[in-house]
């Protein structure tokens, strides 16, 4: 931990993260055994062949090494991103029965409305018709439109 | 019982060529992804040489497939530059999506088996 790489440093923190590139190119799951079984094969090839054919190989594995790991990686962000999309899914979901609700709301208070004006229409036909019937007089009609539309219980 | 006969069936046909040979390799012990590589790569006659890194892909979807698990991690010495050792083994599970695939393999042998002795009976 006291040897990790620290942003703004000097030349030596740099040359320390140059020396950590490995660790931060490979993916995290693979990265301690993978970096410990190029190591092995390292070391194993060295006793067998000269040191530049040895670390030739081992450059050559280092970047498929890095190569799968970035694999792994846009693996791990298409899971993340599928299930980023499921949780959105669901969200939408439940938003969706939201709307509903409040449409079914809507629906139900324009068909209160409705019902309100249609019985106000009527109320007022009917009172126009008693006028021009010559009964009763307009405001006591408006009076008694009134108190019959106050009469309509809120729950319809 | 039958949740895992599908849980079985459906990784039967998801598990590729190099999967299956990785998992085949495991049947025999414990290993670790460099000995599988070579392992592989000796018993095909140095024919089939995986990429060290391309094993570790497999191991790590075989493991996210729980077709494997890690049997023992040990420290490395300096060989390994003090990295750590991961050492995989076979669930039961692999165990028996191999078999079924071989039950698969088999039955599929005996039905070409019998459809070519029908050809040769009809001609």
């Amino acid at each position: 931990m006291n040897n990790k790489f620290k942003v703004g440093a000097g030349g030596a923190d740099f040359f320390q993260f140059v020396l950590r590139a490995p660790h931060y190119l490979i993916h995290h799951s693979i990265r301690d055994e993978a970096l410990g079984d190029l190591w092995e094969l390292y070391y194993a090839r060295v006793s067998q062949a000269n040191q530049l054919a040895a670390a030739s190989v081992a450059v050559i594995q280092f970047c498929s090494i890095v190569w799968y790991s970035l694999e792994l990686s846009f693996d791990d962000w298409l899971v993340t991103c599928a299930a980023q999309r499921l949780r959105l899914m669901r969200r939408c979901r439940s938003w969706a029965l939201v709307r509903l609700a409040v449409a079914m709301l809507e629906l139900f208070e324009a068909g209160q409305v409705q019902f309100q004006g249609t019985w106000w229409t009527a109320s007022r036909y009917c009172g126009l018709t008693r006028r021009q019937n010559g009964s009763p007089k307009t405001d006591q009609l408006t009076k008694e439109s009134d108190s019959v539309s106050a009469g309509v219980p809120d729950t319809l | 019982m039958n949740t895992s006969n599908n849980t079985v069936a459906s990784v039967v046909w998801s598990l590729t060529d190099t999967q299956e040979t990785i998992l085949r390799t495991l049947l025999s012990g414990t290993s670790y992804g460099a000995k599988i590589a070579d392992v592989i790569c000796e018993s095909s006659d140095y024919n089939v040489i995986l990429d060290l890194g391309y094993v570790y892909k497999m191991l790590r979807q075989l493991q996210v497939m729980q077709l494997i698990e890690v049997a023992s991690v040990q420290d490395g010495g300096r060989e390994r530059n003090f990295h750590r050792q991961k050492h995989y083994c076979i669930t039961e599970l692999g165990r028996s999506t191999l078999e079924r695939k071989d039950i698969f393999r088999r039955s599929l042998a005996r039905q070409s088996t019998n459809e070519g002795e029908q050809e040769i009976a009809v001609t």
